[in-house]
Formats: structure tokens, C-alpha cells, sequence
């Protein structure tokens, strides 16, 4: 295994693990606390599946998955590509049946052919290859939807105002959908299928394919949704965007989920931290410094006057760490406490599976 | 009307429609705009000028002009009388007639062939580019989307059909057809629609392998089945349902009046003038009455368009599923039967016209070759897709219930449902020649019913092989299956008859009952032959399902299993080399 290379502070990568050179970097990750405490995880779950199997030819392509979205989570599933993910989520909205297993939503069985409207209208879909009506306008494309879910026509046209706002097309109301961008047909997408404020959304792969600016727009209005306690579903390739506002991630390899956390616990449990401080002075006083503290695990020197530390403790210990160094007399030129990303941990998982 | 009016009128409209059914208003939203209404209109009504046109220029227009519209023939029926000015009198009666026959013609053909190619066209689109899928994951009840396709994509042709109604009716009513007669006609042509249009939606789901080509078959089926309904002979047979699949047969026996006394049957120019007449169904005379006629092929149109409804809303739900569910088949099936049976027995034969064996088979000889034709169909639509199979093969000690599961379970083999129709087909053509034999009098033998046997072993071995081919590896197995039925069904007689092996020949005249045209030979063997040729049709298809079942654990066995045991075979392979 390569030893991590350190990067700057505000390092984001659009890369992925498209590579899969085990190259890993290192960023500093924002960690929200506010983003797992709102989960009441003691309610009953919006969206469970229990023993969710499918199986192609005699391949397994989700195999025996159970799995809990409660109310207000974004939860992120990751995997690499024949992972099973886009399988899993068409199973949980009913667009394939599954060969085994079942989906509850708000503990009611849910069955595309069997369940009643009322639940069905519980879920919003967006998959990553999304057809629209040439013939139709925006306008008129939603409006559709809106009267297919049943929004009484008295609140129809200020819920399609709200969500053209939302989504940012209240000046393409009029155009026709073949004349919308990529971006564009993408967030129009998404307002169909949240049209109906569904408790579950599920997006499959929402910003493949998208510019940075088109993605930026689509992560804000994740998050907007996210605030208004709507459950996220939703798979990506762009693992720095889920880290922006997942509160679980779940981590999917030959049809089993391999891992599924909290966020922040999977950054306790598996991101590594490092601490890279430079000193204008002695590297050799600095060094010493450093191994008095507890949370240090290794030093490795980068530069005559600069130190890349192995840290074990919290925001709080590496506070009391700078604190303590400053306090030595020693001075400080740079010091940045960073983890190991979203990307880096889930290709070192991806590693060990291989190694194992 | 200002035009602002208008366009509030039609929002106002739009908005209506909407909130009855959503999906009505997404396809008229997409075809109903100004030029498309505009242009429909006109071409309605260029069609009806035409109509018109081409009639008035086969007036009389000189007294030596021998038409048929001239109101009095004189000198010897060679000349047209002349009225005031000179100019020929006409019997505008049938005048009206003509265009009322035209008219009909164009209404018939347009609104089912012309239907069922936009329906079966946009519901190909929608499946082909993935958009039906949100149809399929809305809370809207697969009935309200597909009622909306049905009153929607086809919009402006309804109302092209509409601007012409109005001439329809009043040539009709100026050429003395009565009102009831008219309505009869629309209300059986509306049964039939909806017949057409299900059908050609469920046509539409199925074929999606043939890349759109389904759209122009089940066209050209329609288009094939209603001049086919018209022009058919009266055979006494059970091709004379064909009869009932065309609405103009209820206008055909109409004799019109015109004004001098003479008398013209507009719808002549067929063979199928009015033979509808002499048509009967079990014995039942339904031919004797306009009205009796009408009401059979009213209520044989609603029966088969509901049934098409049925397959089609659980078709649209669930593509996975198999074309027909094993339980729907066994009612269709019921339903062929019978009505194909009504027709098969239409008079009662004299005692003296009864031949000493096998007589009864004189009066069902289009039963077998017809439900023939529709098993080959079944084992076809009864078949599960290979992943449906796996899936029960490999998961049905969780999920299955009991043995039951084998008759009406979606992913268990259809062999038991197919041998289950079989069945019903020889059970309604055991009761038929009971009655037969009660009404005659004399019971005999039946060699009819031995012909199905023998027929519907062939027709089974035929399943089975069938069967076997979709578990296979090949890309193209259906064209693969349908060889090896054209094999079993046209093949094996033709190598009979190729090596000689003729009916009569007492060697080996039995393989003909083997064949799936048994009744070739059904009165020249010995009942010895006959138990034959039956334990050889039992032997093949007790061979072919020990393979079909052998094929079916393997396929269930689980990965780890299957595995091992190719694990298993290869130490075996390596220890003994």
C-alpha cells in the first residue's frame, strides 16, 4: 500500500476511484455534527428492505441486502460499477420486482403491481438515464406529473411555481423539454420526481455527466431537501459530493452491502488523520514537542523545518495539541489538521477486499 | 368568438379532461394544436367531397345514359327517363346509398386499421424509449392510463371519424336504412373498436423484440381480419366467425327501396351479401334476425375486447410477466372452445346422410385444426422468460405453496397448464359430440375425439421442446423453437409422405397418428395401432420431461453448489486420467 500523499486544505476531487490507482489523497473534511444528530434512529424507518435479493441468469446481483433509511436521512451508496446499486434502488421503488425479499414503506409492504397509491405516492424516483416528452413544455411536463399524482388543482399551480424556483427553471417554464441543457433536464428530473413531496427520494447517479456549476446547483438543492426532513436515497460517483451532505453512507461490492455507518463514524473508524505542521525554526525541537503528546502515533519528517504527524484524537485533542506547541515557545508557520477522504476510505476498502 | 375566447374555452376544456384523467390530457396536449385540428378537418372533409364527387359523376346525364341511378328505365330498360328540361330523372335513393356504402367502408377501415397502428405505434414508443416505466411507478391505476391511451393517442382521428358521422347518418337514413339498423352498425363498430385497439395495444408490449415491426404486423392483421370478416364464404365451419369481426356484415342483407319500386343491395359487390342469414351457433338460428345477429357479435366483441383488456392491464403492470397468466389462458381457452364448437355445429345432419364410421368427425372437421392453431399460440404466450423459471427453480421450496403452484404460477414450467388446456379443448369437444350424439340419436364412436388425442400428444411433445429450447444458451432461441415446431408439425408429416408411408398401407400407417394431423389416418387403423401410436407419444413426452426436469434442478442449484459439483466432476475426470 502507497503512503498517502497530503494535498491542500480545500482539496476537492472530481476524480473518484475511477482509476483505482490506490493513490490515495487526503483532504480535510468538514465534518457537520448537526448532520447525524437530527436522525432519530428510535422512530419506526421510512424505507426498510428485508433480505432483498435479485438474482440475473444465475448471477446474484443483490445479494440478501437489509436496510433501514429513517426520516431526514441522505444516505449515500457507493460502490464500484456491477456493484448492484442501480438494481437495489429499482427494486426499492417497484420499477423491477425482486426475486426475493421485500421492500416496507413506513412498515406497509410496498409492491409496484399490489400496493395502493397512497404509497406509491411516497416515493420519488429520478434514475440516472431520464427520458422526457419532446412534445411538451416545462410548464406542461410537470403540470402532467402533478395531476398523475394527484395534486388537487387548487394547489397545483403554486406547488409548480415553488418547485420551478426550487429547481431553478421558472424562466424555461415555457421551453420546450428538447430544448433544455443537460444540467437543466437534470433538475427538471428532479422536480418531477419530488413534485408530489415524496417522503423517499430516491436518485440514481443524478450528477454523472453534469458540469461543476450544473453539480454545485444540484448539491444545493439536495440539501435544501435535506432540511425540509425529506429521506435521500441516493448513488454517486462523485464521492466529494456525498460528503458534502450524507448523513450514512453505504458501501456496495458484488451485491452486498459491505458496510453501511453514519457518516461520522465511518470517518472515526476508517479515515486516518494527519496533522502537517511547519515551524520556522528547529524541526528537531518540534519533533520532540510532538512525541510528548499522546495522540501522536508517528512523525514523518517532510522538509528541513516541516513534520507530518499520525493523530489519533479528536478536533479537541488537535486544538489542545496547537495549543501545547505554542506554549513550547516553538514558532508555528502552518498547521493543518486534515483526514483521509470519503474517496480514500472507500478505495482502501476496496483494497482490502481485493488483498483479501 | 374572439380568439382569447376561444383558447379560455379550450383551456378551460384541457383542464377538465385533466382532472378526469391525466393521461388523456398528455396526449391531446401533444397532438390536439391548432394546425393538427385544422388539417385534420380538412382532410375529413376532402375525403367526404371525394366520396360525394366520385358518385355524382356516375349520373345520367343524357336519356341515353344507362346508370343505375336513373329513377325509370324506359324502352326496354335501355334509356333513362327525362324530366322537365330534358334532363334524366334521378332516384337520389340510391344515389345516398352508394355514398352511404362508401362512407362505411371508409369508416370501418380507417378508425380499426388506422387505430390500432397509432395506438400500437405510441405505446411501442413509449416502451422502446423508457418513459412508460414513470407511467407504470405513478399512483395512477394502469386502467385510467391506458383508458387515456385509448381515447387519446387516436384524437384526431376520432374527430376526422367525427366530421364525417354527420354525412354517414344522413345518406344512410336518405337511403331508407333505418334508424336502429345505423345505430346497430355504430354500436357493433364501437364493440369492435375497442376489441381492435386492445388487442393492438397488448400486440404492442409483446413484440418488443421486433424493433417497431409489431406495428405494421398487428395492422396489417387488422386490416386482414376485417376483409377477411366480409368476404369470407359461408362454411358451416368454424371459419364462419369470421364473420362476426366485421361491422358492415350487419348492412349487408339491408335491401334499400328506391322510389319506383326497384330494389338494391348496396354492399353487393362481395360474396358476403347477406350470407350471415343462414349463419347458426349450436344449433341456434342467430342469422335469422339482424337484431340476433347483431347482439351475438356484440356480445362475442365485448367478450374477447374485455379479455384483451384483462392481459393487457396485467401485461402493462408487470413486463416481466409471462404474455398470458396460466389462469387467464385456461378462461380463454374455455371461450375458444366453445364458440369455435357453436360454429362446428350449425345444422343437424340426416340419419341417412351418416356414414358407418367415424361420421361424427364429417361435422368437427375444422374444430381440431383450429384449436391447433390457437395451442400454438398458448405454448408460446404460456411460456415463463428463462429468469422467471431460475427464479422458481431455485427459490420454490421458500416461496411455493403446493403442486398448485405448477398450474397457475407465473415462473413454473407451463408444460401442466399447457396439458391443462389441452384438456378443456378435449373436454368441450367430448361434450359437443355427446350433444351431437343425443340430437341425432345415435351415439357411434367417436374418431374425433381419438383425433385430438392423438393431436394434442403432438402438440404437447411440441411444448416440451419448446420448453427445453428457452432454458438453452442460444441468443435467438425463439426462432430456434419456432423451427423445431415447424418441425414437429409440418416436418414429420411430409417426411412420412416422402418415404412412402401411406395411409393405407397397413405397415406403418400408424406413425401417422403421430402426427399432428392424425385424422389422416384416424379411419384406417385398427384400435391396436391406435394404442400404438399413443404409447410412442407417451414414451417421447415422458422422455422429454425427465430431460425438462433434469434441466430445471441444474438451473436451480444454487452458485456454490453448481460449483462444487463442476469442482466435483473435473477430480473425478483428473483422478481417472
Amino acid at each position: 500500500m502507497k503512503s498517502p500523499e497530503i494535498t491542500s486544505n480545500n482539496f476537492s476531487s472530481d476524480s473518484a476511484y475511477a482509476g483505482l490507482s490506490f493513490n490515495y489523497q487526503m483532504t480535510s473534511v468538514p465534518i457537520h455534527p448537526h448532520r447525524s444528530a437530527h436522525l432519530s434512529r428510535t422512530d419506526s424507518p421510512t424505507l426498510s428492505v428485508r433480505n432483498l435479493t435479485k438474482r440475473f441468469q444465475r448471477k446474484t446481483v443483490v445479494n440478501d441486502i437489509d436496510l433501514d433509511l429513517f426520516s431526514g436521512e441522505v444516505y449515500g451508496l457507493i460502490g464500484p460499477n456491477g456493484a448492484g446499486k442501480t438494481t437495489l434502488m429499482s427494486m426499492m421503488v417497484g420499477a423491477q420486482s425482486p426475486t426475493l425479499g421485500e421492500v416496507f414503506i413506513g412498515g406497509e409492504p410496498f409492491r409496484q403491481d399490489k400496493s395502493s397509491p397512497q404509497l406509491q405516492r411516497c416515493i420519488g424516483f429520478l434514475p440516472d438515464d431520464y427520458p422526457l416528452y419532446d412534445d411538451l413544455t416545462v410548464w406542461q411536463y410537470l403540470d402532467y406529473f402533478a395531476r398523475l399524482y394527484s395534486i388537487p388543482p387548487k394547489l397545483r399551480r403554486d406547488r409548480l411555481y415553488e418547485i420551478l424556483d426550487l429547481v431553478q427553471l421558472s424562466s424555461k417554464h415555457c421551453s420546450r423539454t428538447t430544448e433544455l441543457s443537460r444540467g437543466m433536464k437534470q433538475r427538471l428530473g428532479l422536480a418531477r420526481a419530488i413534485i408530489h413531496r415524496p417522503s423517499v427520494l430516491v436518485l440514481d447517479e443524478p450528477v454523472s455527466g453534469l458540469d461543476p456549476v450544473a453539480r454545485m446547483e444540484f448539491r444545493d438543492i439536495i440539501k435544501k431537501l435535506q432540511k425540509d426532513g425529506m429521506t435521500v436515497l441516493i448513488s454517486s460517483h462523485v464521492l466529494s459530493d456525498l460528503a458534502d451532505f450524507c448523513t450514512t453512507i453505504g458501501i456496495m461490492e458484488l451485491g452486498y452491502l459491505v458496510e453501511s455507518a453514519p457518516i461520522i463514524e465511518l470517518y472515526d473508524r476508517l479515515s486516518q488523520q494527519q496533522i502537517f505542521v511547519a515551524t520556522l525554526g528547529d524541526r528537531q525541537a518540534l519533533a520532540q514537542a510532538l512525541s510528548e503528546h499522546t495522540c501522536v502515533v508517528s512523525q514523518t519528517p517532510v522538509s528541513e523545518h516541516e513534520i507530518c504527524v499520525e493523530f489519533t484524537g479528536d478536533d479537541q485533542a488537535a486544538g489542545d495539541l496547537l495549543r501545547s506547541l505554542i506554549a513550547t515557545g516553538i514558532p508555528i508557520r502552518q498547521f493543518n489538521h486534515t483526514r483521509e477522504s470519503l474517496e480514500t476510505i472507500f478505495l482502501k476498502h476496496l483494497d482490502h477486499k481485493q488483498v483479501s | 368568438m374572439s380568439p382569447k375566447l376561444l383558447t379560455y374555452f379550450s383551456e378551460t376544456l384541457f383542464d377538465r379532461v385533466g382532472h378526469f384523467n391525466p393521461q388523456l390530457l398528455r396526449e391531446w396536449q401533444g397532438r390536439l394544436r391548432w394546425r393538427n385540428v385544422i388539417l385534420t378537418g380538412l382532410f375529413s372533409l376532402l375525403v367526404q367531397g371525394a366520396v360525394v364527387f366520385q358518385r355524382l359523376t356516375q349520373l345520367p346525364t343524357g336519356k341515353y345514359s344507362n346508370s343505375r341511378y336513373c329513377l325509370r328505365l324506359v324502352d326496354s330498360n335501355q334509356y333513362c327517363e327525362l324530366g322537365p328540361g330534358k334532363m334524366p330523372l334521378i332516384d337520389w335513393t340510391f344515389v345516398w346509398a352508394d355514398v352511404f356504402r362508401d362512407l362505411s367502408f371508409v369508416l370501418v377501415w380507417t378508425l380499426i386499421v388506422a387505430g390500432v397502428y397509432l395506438l400500437a405505434a405510441d405505446l411501442s414508443k413509449e416502451s422502446r424509449r423508457g418513459t412508460i416505466n414513470f407511467l407504470r411507478m405513478s399512483p395512477l391505476s394502469r386502467r385510467e392510463i391506458l383508458v387515456g391511451k385509448l381515447l387519446g393517442v387516436p384524437i384526431l382521428l376520432y374527430l376526422g371519424i367525427g366530421l364525417l358521422l354527420p354525412l354517414h347518418l344522413l345518406t344512410g337514413l336518405g337511403s331508407t336504412y333505418p334508424l336502429t339498423a345505423i345505430l346497430g352498425f355504430y354500436s357493433l363498430l364501437g364493440a369492435l373498436t375497442f376489441c381492435f385497439y386492445a388487442a393492438g395495444l397488448w400486440f404492442a408490449l409483446l413484440g418488443t423484440g421486433l424493433q417497431g415491426l409489431q406495428t405494421w404486423l398487428i395492422s396489417g392483421l387488422s386490416f386482414g381480419l376485417l376483409t377477411l370478416g366480409l368476404n369470407i364464404t359461408h362454411t358451416r365451419s368454424s371459419a364462419d366467425w369470421f364473420h362476426l369481426f366485421n361491422p358492415l356484415q350487419v348492412l349487408t342483407a339491408w335491401l334499400v327501396k328506391g322510389t319506383d319500386g326497384r330494389t338494391l343491395f348496396p354492399f353487393d359487390q362481395g360474396p358476403g351479401n347477406g350470407l350471415f342469414r343462414s349463419l347458426s351457433w349450436l344449433y341456434l338460428p342467430v342469422g335469422d334476425r339482424v337484431s340476433w345477429f347483431l347482439l351475438f357479435a356484440l356480445a362475442n366483441a365485448l367478450v374477447l375486447g374485455l379479455w384483451f383488456w384483462t392481459v393487457l392491464e396485467r401485461k402493462f403492470q408487470m413486463p416481466t410477466n409471462t404474455l398470458l397468466s396460466k389462469r387467464q389462458s385456461y378462461g380463454l381457452t374455455l371461450y375458444l372452445s366453445v364458440i369455435i364448437l357453436g360454429f362446428e355445429m350449425q345444422y343437424i345432419p340426416e340419419k341417412t346422410q351418416l356414414q358407418p364410421t367415424g361420421y361424427i368427425s364429417e361435422y368437427f372437421w375444422g374444430y381440431p385444426i383450429s384449436m391447433m392453431i390457437w395451442s400454438l399460440l398458448l405454448m408460446f404466450l404460456l411460456l415463463p422468460s428463462k429468469q422467471s423459471l431460475l427464479d422458481w427453480t431455485r427459490y420454490r421450496h421458500q416461496t411455493s405453496r403446493s403442486v398448485a403452484d405448477l398450474f397457475h404460477h407465473d415462473g413454473s414450467p407451463s408444460a401442466f397448464a399447457f396439458v391443462t388446456n389441452m384438456a378443456i379443448i378435449g373436454g368441450v369437444l367430448l361434450l359437443g359430440v355427446g350433444a351431437q350424439g343425443l340430437i341425432v340419436g345415435t351415439m357411434h364412436p367417436p374418431s374425433i375425439f381419438w383425433t385430438w388425442l392423438c393431436c394434442a400428444a403432438a402438440l404437447i411433445i411440441c411444448s416440451l421442446v419448446v420448453q427445453w429450447i428457452s432454458l438453452s444458451n442460444f441468443l435467438h432461441w425463439r426462432w430456434l423453437a419456432i423451427g423445431a415446431v415447424a418441425a414437429v408439425i409440418a416436418g414429420w408429416p411430409i417426411l412420412l409422405a416422402m418415404g412412402e408411408i401411406d395411409t393405407y398401407s397397413e405397415s406403418h400407417r400408424f406413425l401417422w397418428l403421430t402426427t399432428a394431423f392424425p385424422q389422416a389416418a384416424i379411419n384406417e387403423v385398427q384400435i391396436l395401432e391406435m394404442c400404438l401410436a399413443i404409447a410412442v407419444q407417451l414414451t417421447i413426452i415422458a422422455g422429454l420431461s425427465w430431460c425438462l426436469n433434469r434441466r430445471c434442478q441444474v438451473l436451480g442449484q444454487s452458485e456454490w453448489k453448481a460449483l462444487l459439483e463442476t469442482g466435483k466432476t473435473r477430480l473425478q475426470q483428473e483422478t481417472l486420467l
